[in-house]
């Protein structure tokens, strides 16, 4: 393009391309004459690097840098959190720091996170400790059993152990776990197929002989029980017998005893009666009419 | 009087060393049934419970262990509190009229107006929270347990703690922005 009377073999595309060689756009890096002359004679060049010594705005930078991270990479937040609390920890060093750094300059929302954050850091532990309302000491104190000092032992250290454990919320969901666990390993797949049952079980039911072993074993025992309970029986009927016949003769004994008691008492009773009776025959002659009148 | 000596006071039924021990912990007690079931009242029954299963078994623990111990037991008895309550481990809106006696320090009644609005804040958006990261703003921020005791008591890896607990702290910077941010001082 030429203008002016000037000649210049440079045109826009060949511009751009020295331009983007530069290490600075400043006016002062133009000290080539061929891209002095197409500036001056070209005013679309001449625009275009007018914008660029003027600078975009800030907010049209920012806007920029957005539009591109849009295309691009995406909003770089997200990794900018998972930084954060490195940062407020102190943990964040180096370059990964500077970045961080660069990337909070820009973006309100993670700055103002960022204070939240170190203002949490001092606040959170002074939570720690909350004074409940006066006489909590004193309800506590009263509500203890009074207190027995004594050594426990390693019986004792043992249940306070366990009682400690099976304090703990997922006790009852770990016992039956384990009990789950120990009842599929003696017994196997309740719902599996017979060949794929435990293999304790099928071993048991091939070893035929074993199980016949077994079954005499218990057989026999069965028997030696049932003889020695006969013979129980039998000793206990010979006993009831043997004790019935001491009753024979103890009833004997004393029926031998008591009828001479009874005869005797039989014979005096009548000698007795006699005896009154001849009294009151003696008594009733002196009383008769007849030997009053005599 | 230092933490060894007054758990071995304690374990020889020293009633002055019980009690001394209650008045140093109760605040950290009442303050982690507080963070769980999110009003005084049941706060204040639960620290009561958390001291009594503590007088039991006092005698079995170290004084090097015993502070992560103490949380260990009273977070446990909170979580019991609230399943027996059929709660979910969410503490509720906290009024700050409820708070009563908090540990301030500070003389000034400004600054205490100030302290009070800004632990209302904190403890709305920890409502706000899921149930594991505010586990983890409880017992890494708040009570500064070390990362293994929480893997621990939470059941998980180490390296799940260090991650949970840095989003739980994202999280909960998020809500109180939400909120309107931390009063005046921060």
């Amino acid at each position: 393009m030429s203008s002016a009377g000037i000649e210049t073999t440079m045109n826009c595309r060949s511009f751009a391309q020295r331009i983007m060689e530069l290490e600075t756009f400043e006016e002062k890096a133009f000290e080539d004459r061929e891209l002095r002359d197409h500036l001056l004679t070209c005013p679309h060049c001449e625009q275009f690097m007018r914008t660029l010594w003027s600078g975009l705005p800030k907010d049209g930078q920012s806007e920029l840098t957005m539009s591109i991270l849009a295309r691009t990479s995406g909003k770089s937040c997200r990794q900018a959190g998972d930084l954060l609390c490195d940062l407020v920890d102190g943990a964040l060093q180096g370059e990964q720091a500077e970045l961080l750094k660069i990337h909070l300059a820009h973006c309100s929302g993670c700055s103002r996170t960022l204070e939240v954050l170190s203002a949490l850091k001092h606040r959170l532990p002074e939570l720690a400790e909350l004074q409940p309302a006066t006489g909590f000491t004193g309800q506590v104190l009263a509500s203890l059993p009074i207190y027995q000092p004594e050594n426990p032992g390693w019986t004792g250290r043992l249940q306070a152990w366990f009682a400690n454990w099976a304090q703990r919320p997922r006790f009852s969901l770990e016992a039956a776990y384990l009990a789950t666990l120990l009842m599929l390993l003696l017994f196997g797949n309740p719902f599996a197929s017979l060949p794929e049952t435990s293999p304790r079980l099928l071993a048991g039911i091939a070893d035929q002989s074993g199980v016949v072993r077994v079954a005499q074993k218990g057989y026999s025992e069965v028997e030696a029980y049932a003889r020695k309970s006969l013979d129980a029986v039998e000793m206990v009927t010979a006993r009831i017998e043997a004790s019935g016949q001491g009753l024979v003769r103890l009833r004997e004994e004393l029926s031998g005893k008591i009828v001479p008691y009874y005869e005797h008492g039989k014979s005096t009773v009548q000698s007795v009666t006699k005896f009154f009776e001849q009294k009151s025959s003696t008594l009733k002659k002196k009383l008769s009419p007849k030997s009053s009148a005599r | 009087m230092d933490l060894a000596t007054l758990l071995e006071k304690c374990k020889r039924g020293d009633q002055l060393a019980w009690e001394a021990l209650v008045r140093q912990y109760q605040g950290r007690v009442f303050a982690i049934a507080y963070h769980y079931v999110g009003n005084t009242e049941d706060a204040r029954d639960l620290a009561q419970d958390i001291f009594i299963r503590l007088y039991g078994t006092v005698r079995t623990v170290d004084h090097e262990r015993f502070v992560p111990w103490l949380i260990r037991i009273a977070r446990n008895a909170s979580i019991d509190f609230l399943r027996r309550r059929n709660v979910r481990p969410r503490s509720g809106e906290t009024d700050i009229s409820e708070m009563t006696d908090l540990a301030t320090g500070d003389a000034d009644p400004e600054e205490m107006c100030d302290a009070h609005l800004r632990r209302n804040l904190i403890y709305r958006a920890l409502s706000k929270l899921t149930g594991l990261n505010r586990e983890m703003i409880i017992l890494k921020e708040i009570h500064e347990l070390p990362i293994e005791e929480i893997a621990s008591l939470l059941g998980v890896p180490v390296g799940t703690v260090k991650s949970r607990s840095n989003r739980a702290r994202l999280e909960l910077a998020q809500r109180i922005i939400e909120l309107g941010g931390l009063p005046n001082g921060q």
